[in-house]
């Protein structure tokens, strides 16, 4: 597993591939090629960081295919397709599953390296809220069951009174809750634990 | 002129005979009876009717024939003037000079009852004692007229015969003489019958290269005494028009057993010819239009399988580009780039010569041609268009086939029509089963090529319709496909025919006959 974004081509015609990977790599990107969607599928690493450049019609599995396929496994790739005919039905299911642009061959490399550039840093945020979430959930892990409870009282915007009621405790006890949730949390504010429960929840 | 000589030799003879009888009467008078006994013999012998008259024309002796050819008997014929038996012929005393100005011609009998019939006369003047003037050798003509009436009605029946039949009749010697030629023959070379006769072809047919065929066969069929059957043949008309005839030569064998003349029978198959010709240029013209159609139906396949190589090029020249600006470029680079893009140009060229090929106009070529570069040629083609609707095709190429003789363009419209209505035949099957089998074969002298589909095979109500013109199950399509197949594979002297596929589908067999030039 690599941390440097990589682009991912897979394409049957080898004469288009190297080509692309030429491409990609004049640009400073770096590129690794696959003849079929399986040889794609079989070596699919979710962790490694990245966008696909895919040719629609391959034997086998064709690029739409491989898109189920790879949703299917709960990845969640960022696909340029390329074809080589405007296939309006095609187009129109490959954008509903989440491909970030479909092009028709001949691209121009300007075209081309647009749409990798804007796949890279789709992936990237993905990546990111991704990474987001994981480390406040893992935060939220470590909560007691009570803490929570106050944790919840708090993101509902109820007062320390409130939920001591609530909890049947004393404010006091709740307000010494209250900050070694923050604590736990690492926010500083009502505000920002608000975000980051919004953000684990999304 | 036969006709006249005979009954003046047997005249001649039978007068001679009667003057040596007389003379041998006449010195042995003693031993007279016995002599005319003989001479009477002599007479009755003879196979005309011979008359004996005196100077002044009178009937001095007479055999029964020439009785019976007068319709009376010999004593009736007796002192009878001869005069009354012949038409036109008047005595006047002066001997028999009347009578031998008509010998040797025909002339009109007259019977005894008044009717009158042709007759041939021969006279032989004689000097004899008992005066005898001279012998009237007659021949009754009547049946003889008869038959040569009749076979001059025959002749001339025949002569309407041939002169009717639309074919060109003729007949010739060795030296290349028409014997014999009717009106057919005459029409064509601008002339009569009457002229035809003694002449030759080269009189009449400027065409050297004809006439010299003509004079080939006609001495190879004297020669060699046997019939000779030209299917067809070329000759040029007065008017310099080419006509196609079917002929038949056969010899005319003499009682010596040589063949010393040649009779023709032409047929004028021209207009079939034409038909033929015009036909098959219809067919050529239907075939391209099905094909234009069936390129229309592929022009998106078609695009993708330009646009692969075309893609890969503009790809490597703008990285070569990006390379040389960014100061990155090797030359290693650089040479894998170009020689890419020299590949890649040299695919794109062989995809729109394919096209070009297919879009080609033309008349039926034959030329050998292997069979399964046709299957690699199609396959080529319809590369993308198969991806496009997932249809996965196996090709099972036999090896050691024999060439076959053909058109290449049509051959693959064949293989590239069977191959489009298997991948229709599954649009919608389970994408699974979507499976194409291409497998040649050789087989008896002929090419084999099966096309296996897994679709919804044929309704057996259909089957004998698929092959007919504008039958078609399709929604789109207008039903001239395998048509227009079957009547390719026909003109190469094959043979198409379909059967269901063991589990599902159709499979397509065609054969082609082996170039049996190769082989040979």
């Amino acid at each position: 597993m690599s941390d440097a974004p990589a682009v991912f081509i897979v394409d049957d015609d080898p004469s288009v591939r190297r080509a692309t990977q030429r491409v990609m790599r004049a640009a400073g990107l770096e590129a690794r090629t696959f003849a079929s969607a399986r040889e794609y599928l079989d070596g699919y690493d979710p962790n490694a960081p990245g966008c696909l450049v895919l040719d629609l019609s391959m034997p086998g599995l064709n690029g739409l295919e491989l898109q189920h396929a790879l949703a299917s496994r709960g990845g969640e790739p960022v696909i340029v397709f390329m074809s080589g005919r405007a296939d309006v039905p095609a187009s129109v299911e490959a954008m509903k599953g989440g491909a970030v642009e479909f092009l028709v061959k001949p691209v121009d490399a300007r075209t081309l390296l647009g749409a990798v550039q804007s796949a890279l840093a789709k992936d990237r945020e993905r990546r990111d809220a991704r990474a987001g979430r994981e480390r406040v959930a893992r935060r939220l892990a470590t909560l007691t069951p009570r803490e929570m409870q106050v944790l919840r009282g708090v993101v509902s915007g109820k007062l320390n009174k409130q939920i001591a009621a609530d909890l049947g405790t004393a404010e006091k006890t709740v307000k010494i809750q209250r900050a070694r949730v923050m604590g736990k949390m690492e926010v500083r504010s009502v505000a920002e634990l608000v975000q980051a429960v919004a953000l684990a929840g999304s | 002129m036969t006709g006249f000589v005979v009954p003046a030799v047997w005249s001649i003879i039978a007068g001679a005979c009667l003057a040596i009888a007389a003379a041998v009467a006449f010195k042995l008078g003693r031993r007279w009876a016995s002599v005319q006994d003989r001479f009477g013999l002599v007479l009755e012998a003879a196979s005309n009717g011979l008359i004996m008259v005196d100077a002044t024309g009178c009937v001095v002796l007479a055999n029964t024939r020439a009785a019976r050819i007068f319709g009376c008997t010999r004593e009736e014929l007796r002192r009878r003037s001869i005069g009354t038996l012949l038409r036109g012929v008047r005595f006047d005393g002066r001997g028999t000079t009347a009578l031998l100005a008509m010998a040797g011609g025909e002339v009109m009998g007259r019977r005894i009852d008044g009717s009158e019939f042709p007759l041939e006369l021969g006279v032989t003047p004689i000097e004899a004692s008992d005066g005898v003037a001279a012998v009237v050798s007659v021949i009754d003509l009547t049946e003889r007229k008869r038959a040569d009436e009749l076979l001059e009605r025959e002749r001339a029946f025949l002569r309407q015969v041939i002169d009717t039949a639309p074919n060109v009749i003729f007949a010739k010697d060795r030296d290349g003489r028409f014997t014999l030629a009717n009106r057919a023959l005459a029409q064509l070379y601008g002339t009569s019958v009457e002229n035809l006769i003694g002449r030759m072809d080269s009189d009449f047919n400027h065409d050297a290269a004809e006439v010299a065929a003509f004079r080939r066969d006609d001495l190879r069929v004297m020669d060699t005494r046997s019939e000779l059957f030209l299917a067809e043949e070329r000759v040029t008309d007065a008017s310099g028009r080419m006509h196609y005839v079917q002929t038949v030569k056969r010899p005319i064998v003499g009682d010596d057993g040589i063949a010393n003349q040649v009779l023709g029978v032409a047929t004028d198959i021209t207009a079939r010819k034409e038909a033929e010709l015009q036909l098959g240029l219809q067919r050529n013209q239907l075939a391209h239009l099905s094909r234009v159609t069936m390129l229309a139906e592929l022009s998106g396949s078609m695009a993708h399988e330009l646009n692969q190589p075309l893609t890969a090029i503009l790809s490597n020249a703008q990285a070569a580009l990006r390379f040389l600006e960014g100061g990155t470029a090797t030359p290693e680079e650089l040479r894998a780039i170009l020689e890419d893009i020299v590949a890649d140009d040299k695919r794109a060229g062989y995809v729109i010569q394919g096209l070009r090929l297919l879009l080609t106009k033309g008349e039926m070529k034959r030329e050998p041609i292997e069979v399964n570069a046709i299957v690699q040629d199609v396959l080529r083609i319809l590369h993308s268009d198969l991806l496009h609707v997932g249809v996965d095709a196996n090709v099972d190429t036999g090896g050691g086939l024999p060439p076959v003789l053909g058109d290449r363009v049509q051959l693959q419209q064949v293989l590239l029509n069977l191959i489009l209505n298997g991948c229709d035949a599954m649009a919608r099957s389970d994408p699974a089963r979507r499976e194409l089998r291409v497998s040649t074969a050789a087989e008896d002298g002929y090419v084999r090529v099966c096309v296996a589909d897994r679709g919804h095979g044929i309704a057996p109500e259909h089957a004998d319709k698929i092959f007919q013109p504008f039958f078609t199950t399709k929604d789109h399509g207008f039903g001239m496909g395998l048509s227009i197949c079957r009547n390719i594979v026909n003109t190469h002297g094959g043979r198409l025919w379909a059967v269901a596929n063991d589990g599902g589908g159709t499979k397509f067999f065609f054969t082609l006959p082996a170039d049996s030039r190769e082989a040979a």
